[in-house]
């Protein structure tokens, strides 16, 4: 294979050669199949080699910045993506002209790690129904800060199964930076997500450990949600732990239409509509609204929805040992004309329950525990706002603990 | 590379006519470089002549692709029959060869006369699955050469009044036949199904029912009823047919090979099936989940009565890849469909509140 453009492929089994004067480690290539370098014709060279690898190959990617004008995408089974490092081998999508995503992975077991992708015009890499796909030390970014030309999803596995990503960076999407949807078997941890919409969105999603990121500045921290009318409903068990979540504050930037568009600055943790879900040892902090906001499906916010399987609201999740402080100071949007107390209580909660399901035995109650001096409020959205209530007593109980995963 | 396509011309076997298709071993270093070397059109290259046995079909509701007339073949190997489905695609043996064919006329004002061609996109059944070449034509239009990386062809055309302009097309790269093509891991026929192929054609100048033809020819089997008892898509442009099953057809045929489940779009929720009848899930007053800049600020994928707030609307009539629909590999709206879908929703009652 690889006879179209001989000229392209390096020699393996060497290391790269110091040309920086030892400022940069050297990287070794030994293990790769195929090592490509940049060239006038990235967009023809890198598709072809995307194709014609074989299972179980590594392709690798030297240091340097490479320019796609479409969308790559990549289908064969257990292939890995490996560059020089996130800020040095960087593919970039400035230019960009067709296709939704950069990199667009249907193949399973994929694992992709050490570059980045910059600058695309919708997505920066979508995994679609996959098994088995893996992101470590990546990069994805947008230079513009906060702007309506920027893509919506940084990191996009859908529908997949055994999702990792690992000690990557997203900044400056319009809608989640590090987006994980209808997925099952995911670990996202020690990441660094700032200056998105949503710093992290667990979607329809079951069975995720989310832990040791650092999401800040973006307009909300973290977000475990479930939707209506999606191909894989009903999300549960997400563990998000150990995660330090800061200041998310930025101004709201999401296309009007989306569910994010809602979101209004200053919140560190958001839950929508999904259950069984735990939080805990987690530090967050420096937010103008509020700590954590735990909501059903309002449809007068997110629109109105007709899925008869759809279960609007979140039920027997269990937030504690988290520490929250200088929260609530600043806080924006619809809650800060519901909720009179400043500043703002840490928990927040919309009181909306569903009335059909018997909870005497409280098995439906979100529990809170061990969190500190954080204050709880519940807004009685679904009550009109009649009966708002500060007092955890009937709250403060416990969940299921939830096991890591290693998917 | 020698003829690969082996023409029987006489037997008691009806299909014979069908022609027959060897294909290339799997020792001889993969699919033939050249169009020409697969023996599927007789006479000058560029004329696309099926050969004998190469049966010409055409499809109900076509798929746009930027404008380009379309030619559609199918070839099937020797004794080879087509197990015909009333939903699905057809399932044809090993060693069939499906073919599509682009060309654009030179001149808008004779859209008839001379063209230039600019792909040939073969699916061939081999013995696992159907996989998809695509050959691009040169300039000269005497030699067409296999590509998987895609490219990108500039077109010399002339327009309704008459001025030069240059078309941009995009050739796809060998996996997005599989955006299309693949669902559930599993390569798919799209234009070969019932409804599509259940249409009427002209056979030495008398029109037929295309099934019936190609039944008469002994292509099936088992035999399949009389095309009259069969589903059928109409002409999405028949202004005699109503305008809800025409609109449902031309969004089967665009778009519903990635809007169904376990297609590329599926995650959606949004299926875009002819036979979906729940209107939630075609769209109607439907809210989005990842579709990020794709809602244009709206919030449903269908407002009854109101195209110009329906994302749908929005996103086919978009040029911008983060936002049109269908996202490959399309570079022009199609002013037709769109037309279509809006008079469509236009007529619809009722409202999302």
């Amino acid at each position: 294979m690889s006879s179209l453009l001989p000229a392209l492929l390096l020699a393996c089994g060497g290391s790269e050669p110091d040309d920086t004067a030892g400022t940069t480690p050297a990287v070794d290539w030994s293990t790769c199949t195929t090592l490509l370098a940049p060239s006038a014709d990235d967009p023809t060279v890198v598709q072809t080699a995307l194709i014609e690898a074989a299972e179980g190959d590594e392709l690798c990617f030297d240091a340097g910045t490479w320019r796609f004008t479409t969308e790559l995408s990549l289908s064969v089974d257990g292939v890995t993506l490996r560059g020089a490092g996130a800020d040095r081998t960087v593919w970039d999508f400035s230019a960009q002209d067709v296709g939704a995503n950069g990199l667009a992975v249907t193949g399973d077991g994929v694992t992709m790690t050490d570059f980045g992708v910059m600058n695309t015009p919708g997505d920066g890499i979508r995994a679609t129904n996959v098994s088995d796909v893996s992101w470590s030390r990546m990069t994805v970014g947008w230079d513009a800060q906060a702007s309506l030309e920027n893509g919506a999803y940084g990191f996009y596995p859908v529908g997949s199964d055994g999702v990792r990503i690992e000690d990557s960076a997203v900044y400056g999407a319009r809608d989640a930076g590090l987006y994980v949807g209808q997925s099952t078997r995911i670990l996202v941890a020690r990441n660094e997500v700032w200056g998105n919409v949503a710093g992290i969105e667990i979607e329809n999603s079951t069975d995720a450990e989310v832990v040791d990121n650092h999401a800040h500045d973006n307009t909300a921290g973290i977000l475990v949600f479930n939707l209506p009318g999606l191909e894989v409903g009903d999300g549960k068990r997400a563990k998000v732990h150990a995660n330090r979540v800061e200041s998310n504050n930025l101004e709201n930037f999401a296309e009007a239409g989306t569910i994010v568009a809602s979101v209004p600055p200053g919140l560190g943790i958001v839950v929508l509509a999904t259950d069984g879900n735990e939080f805990h040892d987690n530090t967050v902090s420096g937010h103008d609204t509020a700590g954590m906001l735990m909501l059903s499906y309002i449809e007068d916010l997110f629109g109105s929805e007709d899925d008869p399987a759809y279960d609007h609201w979140p039920e027997a999740n269990w937030a504690h040992d988290n520490t929250f402080t200088g929260n609530g100071e600043d806080p924006q949007g619809v809650l800060a004309g519901l909720i009179p107390t400043r500043p703002m209580p840490d928990l927040l909660w919309d009181g909306c329950v569903d009335t059909a399901k018997d909870n005497s035995g409280g098995a439906y109650t979100n529990c809170y525990s061990d969190n500190g001096d954080a204050d709880f409020y519940n807004f009685d959205w679904c009550g009109g706002f009649a009966h708002q209530e500060s007092d955890l007593a009937a709250y403060t109980c416990t969940g299921a603990s939830l096991p890591a995963q290693d998917p | 590379m020698t003829l690969l396509l082996l023409v029987a011309c006489a037997g008691a076997d009806p299909a014979d006519s069908a022609g027959t298709v060897t294909l290339p071993a799997e020792d001889t270093g993969g699919p033939p470089e050249h169009l020409a070397d697969w023996g599927l059109f007789a006479g000058t290259l560029a004329d696309t002549v099926p050969a004998d046995g190469v049966l010409p079909y055409q499809v109900a509701a076509r798929l746009w692709s930027d404008g380009a007339d379309k030619e559609r073949f199918l070839a099937l190997p020797a004794g080879g029959r087509i197990a015909l489905t009333e939903l699905d695609d057809w399932t044809l043996p090993e060693g069939s060869v499906v073919v599509k064919h682009f060309a654009f006329p030179l001149d808008d004002r004779a859209p008839e006369g001379a063209r230039r061609n600019v792909e040939t996109r073969l699916l061939v059944r081999r013995a696992e699955a159907w996989e998809g070449e695509i050959y691009v034509w040169n300039d000269a239009q005497d030699d067409a050469v296999r590509e998987v990386a895609g490219s990108r062809v500039y077109l010399d055309r002339m327009d309704v009044d008459g001025a030069p302009y240059t078309q941009e097309y995009l050739v796809p790269n060998s996996n997005q036949c599989e955006s299309c093509h693949m669902r559930d891991d599993v390569m798919h026929l799209l234009g070969p199904d019932t409804r599509q192929m259940n249409r009427s054609v002209e056979v030495e100048g008398v029109s037929v029912a295309q099934i019936d033809w190609l039944a008469g020819l002994g292509v099936f089997d088992p035999a399949p009823p009389p095309a009259a008892e069969l589903p059928a898509f109409p002409d999405p442009w028949d202004e005699s047919v109503d305008l809800e099953t025409r609109a449902r057809a031309y969004l089967h045929a665009n778009c519903s090979h990635c809007h169904r489940p376990g297609g590329g779009g599926g995650n959606s929720g949004l299926v875009l099936l002819a036979e979906e009848t729940d209107p939630a899930r075609y769209g109607v007053c439907k809210i989005t989940s990842a579709a990020g800049a794709g809602t244009g600020g709206f919030t449903y994928g269908i407002v009854p009565g109101d195209p110009d707030h329906s994302i749908m609307v929005y996103r086919m009539a978009s040029t911008d890849p983060e936002i049109k629909m269908p996202e490959l590999p399309n570079l022009l709206p199609d002013a037709d469909g769109l037309a279509l879908i809006r008079a469509w929703i236009a007529g619809m009652e009722g409202s999302c509140e």
